[in-house]
């Protein structure tokens, strides 16, 4: 909401001490240039055989071969795989066990054990993916875990959660859900603590059970923020998860469990090819972009969903 | 009151039930960790340690304090929170205060132009290798200022803030201008005072980040010169080779000292944890509802 704004002979009339203004502006600007804006201009690396010894100005031009490169190189291919697998099971089930937390939770009519659960399943949000692969390598260790020693119990074998390849995927997938169910229905709740006790009171004069009452108040009413939520993890579905496959994964699961983040990491920094590793990185980065800003429309479209 | 039917109330009693399972799968895996930190490494050796410790002691925090390179990684890690929260603090909400202001008489020209700079920043970056390059070049390489400056602006942070700071009533700062003061003193003695709440809430997030924060540290620091979050994952990483030696593996890394120093790790998370639960849910309310 702009003032009206006072014009003069077309120009804005601007206060005698909007240079303040720009003072207090600065500081955002020039870390943004030199930390986000001139590392852009690094880009070009993706388009040249970089040599550390020549730099930037002094390495030879390669056009799109490192593209052409990250199409045909199999261990590339199989990463893009491997990450498109991790992101849309970790959205899916994400997504699932949020909104059905988020129902449940929001059916506990005992304030105190409500608000007492809410801080246990919060917790695993704020603690980081160090920390929690501490706690799993300790957990889930095939011979000393207390995973696999209740399982051992049951008289099931050991099942090596961090070293098979097909665990992996499973271990990835479960402890991110573990992680993040409660904290995301937060957003959930808040929705449903903005839909019209109206509704429900003359669902009830109706007959309408709790069940139905879910079925054709809450969930109609969610629609908007459902499609927000999803649309939102939709744009990141080449975010695998850098932070907590870095810190779970190991060599054994290279084949199901590395990403384009991690093998970005790996070929970049540890093997030192710069210029294949920024491609892989720019590949990623367009296509993220292209789907977050359709991502955006699409929740602006359907909830008036806006950030700026 | 609502009136409940009997299969309404087998459902309360089910969905409590359940309630209370999840929560504590959430807080087990901790809880068996906090006790095969506090029992003595025979105990864990054989395997007896559930969720109480065994043969009480601290003898794994001491251990773990031992490592002559823990304390220095803890004191690197306190000072680079604290000089994020105040740095990110003071220029997120100077340039959220400007750009709340728009483009008309009380703002600035050139207004779209800035808030698209902020917005691409947010949406694309030049990814790992450039921006690597970029802050070893410019001379920040193992300097605390390289875990720091990089992660600063935060654009999300920056338009939380500006949306509050929109949200206030324009007629306080009318009457302040009027009696002659300037936008320092607008933006000092009126709008961050009034902020307390939000400030709070986007603080809280941004300590439990940087905090958290280990990879910077992994890239732009020396070995022996780490936050402590780097340093807990060199320390935590198993290099599992293959499922034959994960025995020797056990044996060689104390189970009761690295469980120890996960926790040390964890420990100032958990101490706000309390003050951060109240503040967060606010925070994601006013970042949702906003305008």
């Amino acid at each position: 909401m702009e003032m009206a704004a006072k014009k003069h002979r077309g120009k804005i009339v601007r206060r005698k001490d909007s240079w303040q203004l720009y003072l207090m502006l600065i500081p955002a600007v020039l870390l943004v240039l030199i930390f986000v804006y001139m590392p852009m201009g690094g880009l070009v690396m993706a388009f040249q055989d970089y040599k550390p010894y020549h730099g930037i100005l002094n390495s030879d031009w390669v056009g799109l071969d490192q593209f052409k490169f990250l199409f045909e190189y199999p261990d590339s291919v199989q990463v893009i795989w491997n990450t498109l697998r991790i992101a849309v099971l970790k959205m899916f089930f994400g997504f699932v066990s949020t909104l059905g937390f988020a129902l449940l939770i929001n059916e506990v009519r005992r304030k105190a054990l409500r608000s007492t659960v809410q801080t246990f399943v919060f917790l695993p949000h704020f603690l980081s993916w160090v920390v929690l692969g501490g706690i799993f390598v300790e957990l889930l260790n095939p011979d000393t875990g207390l995973v696999n020693q209740v399982l051992q119990g049951m008289g099931i074998k050991p099942i090596f959660f961090l070293g098979d390849n097909n665990w992996f995927l499973f271990t990835v997938v479960s402890s991110e859900v573990w992680k993040e169910f409660g904290y995301g229905s937060i957003i959930f709740l808040a929705a449903m603590a903005g839909i019209n006790p109206a509704l429900y009171e003359a669902a009830q004069l109706d007959g309408a059970g709790k069940w139905k009452q879910v079925l054709h108040i809450t969930l109609p009413s969610m629609i908007p923020t459902m499609a927000v939520v999803l649309t939102l993890s939709l744009s990141q579905v080449l975010n695998a998860g850098f932070d907590q496959i870095f810190n779970l994964y190991n060599p054994l699961v290279y084949e199901k469990g590395d990403i384009i983040d991690t093998f970005v990491y790996r070929v970049g920094l540890i093997d030192g090819n710069y210029s294949f590793s920024t491609a892989v990185g720019l590949f990623k980065s367009i296509v993220s972009l292209i789907l977050i800003m359709g991502a955006y429309r699409v929740a602006y479209k359907v909830a008036d969903y806006k950030i700026f | 009151m609502q009136v409940t039917s009997k299969p309404q109330r087998w459902f309360q009693s089910f969905n409590n039930v359940l309630m209370v399972l999840l929560a504590l799968i959430c807080i087990v895996p901790l809880l068996h960790v906090i006790a095969i930190s506090l029992s003595s490494s025979t105990a864990v050796m054989a395997n007896k340690v559930t969720f109480l410790p065994i043969e009480l002691n601290f003898n794994s925090y001491s251990k773990a304090l031992e490592n002559p390179v823990f304390l220095p990684s803890i004191w690197l890690s306190v000072q680079r929170t604290a000089l994020s929260l105040a740095l990110s603090l003071i220029i997120n909400c100077m340039a959220a205060y400007v750009l709340s202001k728009g483009g008309g008489r009380d703002g600035i020209a050139g207004y779209k132009g800035f808030v698209g700079l902020f917005i691409v920043a947010m949406l694309f970056n030049g990814g790992l290798i450039p921006t690597y390059l970029l802050v070893t070049k410019i001379g920040l390489y193992n300097s605390i200022w390289a875990l720091i400056l990089p992660g600063v602006v935060n654009v999300f942070y920056l338009i939380l803030i500006m949306n509050f700071f929109k949200a206030l009533p324009k007629e306080i700062e009318e009457s302040a201008f009027i009696d002659g003061a300037n936008h320092w003193q607008v933006f000092f003695r009126m709008f961050l005072p009034l902020s307390l709440p939000v400030l709070a809430t986007v603080g809280l997030f941004m300590v439990v980040n940087d905090w958290n924060e280990w990879f910077m540290g992994s890239i732009y620091m020396r070995g022996d010169n780490v936050p402590l979050s780097t340093l807990l994952k060199s320390l935590i990483a198993v290099p599992i080779v293959d499922a034959g030696n994960v025995n020797e593996i056990a044996k060689i890394n104390n189970r009761s000292i690295r469980a120890a120093q996960v926790l040390i790790g964890a420990l100032p998370i958990l101490f706000i944890y309390p003050v951060l639960q109240k503040f967060f849910t606010a925070g994601i309310v006013i970042g949702a509802v906003k305008e």
